[in-house]
């Protein structure tokens, strides 16, 4: 009694299956590709067919859709936890950097230096009338302006470095956000005729999240299967069209300058380097506050001392702040340096102890911290923000893990998992081929017995 | 001996009663839902072994059958034949799917066969059907 209803039916279910085989080669395919979402067939009935009023039969089985696999919170959750990590990892790699610039603690440093200055002053407290002695100090202080200078230097360029390095994730921002608006085209056009672009949306999807890593961006999903994406009130992606930011930083507002209203950065690699910029012009302008202090202190003890010719009123350095500080032309002869505090006393060394004694004494202008002190707190400062950041960031890069092995459990392509569902199907329609086997018996048992009739 | 009218028509209700255990059971076939295959095939065994008993007893072959009650018993009989060829179909198609999607994943587990960031070692990239 079979007919061709039945043929009809298995051919249908077998083209449905082949979908469901292609999908499970698709995703068993894509095992290692990073960012691929696993697709599932979704398998439906296709519509009865009525043998009788009162009999109906089912007519098969079709795949209606190819479901991509993918939690969108989850999805926003990794986004917006991943610009966080970008934001503290660059802010975490860059203080680093900006750490060893100024090497301490080492021979080269400036500590090791301000401390080698006010020893020599103090060799040359006891000493006054010594060469040697005056040699020492003239040695001490330009290596100590040189490092002064060289750090500074240094800090320029590495503001600049990462200024540069702002302007191009802006850049790449603004190039992947016109990638996205013709993805976006793309993806509405092939969506509006009813199919569902897997492979478009994983690439968007991956456009999305370094999107966030690079300026902190979110993306709202529409019913068309576009995707807006903005950051803070600047939309920089819809529909097709994209929206550049401007390239203007405002680094103390950690912003992008714009009209009418500033866009605020709050996380992803530009927001960890503007971050790291504003740690640095800091760092900067605290350098500027001790070698300033310096320059003037010295300069005033300095000037009111008698040089070894007898004159007074010679200056010592030259310069106003870490960036041009230079022993000053009076001291270019070591007789010069004015140790004692009167004149015709060659082995009075008032001044040359006054000097010594800057070491340790308040300044007003460093916050009633002496010099010493003063540069200490900023390398403690510098070490302490390194080391918060770094341990923001490992804690930031556990959480991004969890969430992307959560995504994993839901996106990824798991061949045990695969197989596992694949057995459980098998051993269920074997069960049923022995029912059939058993239903077929019954019927031509009794086919036999009403068939002589 | 039973009277044959009489066990044909207790077979007729017996499989009445199947037909549309049987319909639920060969849709939920197609739609793979293992669940509801499971259940409609545990609230079948009752009956299957009612008609099993039933077979057991068949009665000698008779001519005074009521052809009212014959009509009936080829009517369901045809009814039934219908949906377990249609599963049969299915069943045989899920499990040549199966068969084959198990042999590809067997295949894949193979790290570098189906990995698109490693290069294949060898160029062949058929498909073995052995499990």
């Amino acid at each position: 009694m079979s007919s061709f209803y039945g043929i009809e039916l298995g051919i249908r279910a077998l083209r449905a299956f082949q979908i469901g085989m292609d999908v499970t080669g698709h995703n068993v395919a894509n095992v290692n590709t990073p960012g691929y979402t696993r697709r599932r067939v979704v398998f439906t009935p296709t519509p009865e067919y009525a043998l009788s009023p009162r009999l109906r039969i089912g007519s098969g089985v079709m795949a209606q859709s190819i479901q991509r696999l993918r939690d969108m919170m989850l999805e926003q959750r990794i986004n917006t936890n991943s610009a966080d990590l970008a934001r503290l990892d660059t802010l975490y790699q860059q203080l680093k950097q900006i750490e060893g610039l100024f090497n301490e603690p080492g021979e080269l440093g400036i500590s090791a230096r301000l401390n080698a200055l006010f020893n020599a002053f103090e060799e040359l407290a006891t000493r006054p009338d010594s060469l040697a002695a005056r040699q020492s100090v003239i040695q001490a202080a330009s290596a100590l302006a040189d490092a002064f200078r060289n750090l500074h230097r240094e800090m320029v360029t590495k503001e600049s470095q990462l200024l540069e390095r702002a302007q191009a994730r802006i850049t790449e921002a603004n190039q992947l956000a016109a990638q996205l608006g013709r993805l976006n085209e793309q993806i509405r056009a092939a969506t509006a005729s009813g199919a569902e672009p897997g492979d478009l949306l994983d690439q968007r999807d991956r456009l999305l999240t370094r999107l966030s890593e690079l300026v902190g961006a979110r993306a709202h999903y529409a019913q068309d299967g576009s995707v807006m994406v903005y950051v803070d009130g600047h939309t920089l992606v819809q529909d097709g069209a994209s929206f550049p930011l401007p390239t203007t930083l405002d680094i103390a507002n950690r912003s992008l300058d714009s009209t009418p209203t500033d866009i605020r950065i709050q996380s992803g690699e530009l927001r960890g380097l503007m971050d790291a910029i504003a740690n640095l012009q800091s760092y900067r302008t605290d350098l500027n506050t001790l070698a300033s202090t310096l320059i003037t202190q010295v300069n005033a003890i300095h000037s009111t001392g008698y040089a070894l010719d007898n004159n007074t009123g010679y200056l010592f350095f030259d310069g106003t702040d870490a960036s041009n500080i230079t022993l000053h032309a009076d001291i270019s002869d070591p007789r010069r340096i004015a140790a004692a505090s009167v004149p015709d006393a060659p082995g009075n060394g008032g001044v040359a102890r006054a000097l010594a004694d800057l070491r340790t004494a308040p300044q007003g202008a460093l916050g009633g911290m002496s010099i010493t002190q003063y540069y200490r707190n900023l390398i403690g400062r510098v070490g302490n923000e390194v080391q918060v950041s770094k341990t923001r960031a490992e804690s930031q890069q556990l959480t991004v893990e969890h969430l992307h092995r959560l995504r994993e459990s839901v996106s990824g392509v798991s061949l045990d998992e695969e197989a596992a569902n694949l057995v459980k199907y098998q051993r269920s329609y074997q069960a049923a081929a022995k029912m059939i086997s058993a239903f077929d018996a019954l019927l031509e048992d009794m086919l036999q017995f009403v068939a002589p009739r | 001996m039973r009277d044959p009218n009489r066990w044909l028509s207790h077979w007729v209700q017996e499989s009445r009663r199947a037909l549309p255990l049987l319909q639920a059971w060969r849709d939920a076939l197609v739609r793979r839902d293992l669940t509801a295959i499971d259940a409609l095939h545990a609230r079948l065994q009752p009956t299957l072994q009612r008609l099993e008993r039933l077979r057991a007893d068949m009665p000698a072959l008779s001519d005074t059958l009521s052809s009212d009650t014959l009509q009936q018993a080829l009517e369901v009989a045809r009814a039934i034949d219908e949906v377990i060829q249609s599963a049969y179909d299915i069943i045989l198609n899920e499990l040549d799917y199966t068969h084959a999607l198990i042999a590809m994943l067997t295949r894949a587990a193979e790290g570098e066969h189906y990995a698109p960031l490693s290069v294949p070692r060898t160029p062949s990239t058929l498909l073995n059907t052995e499990v």
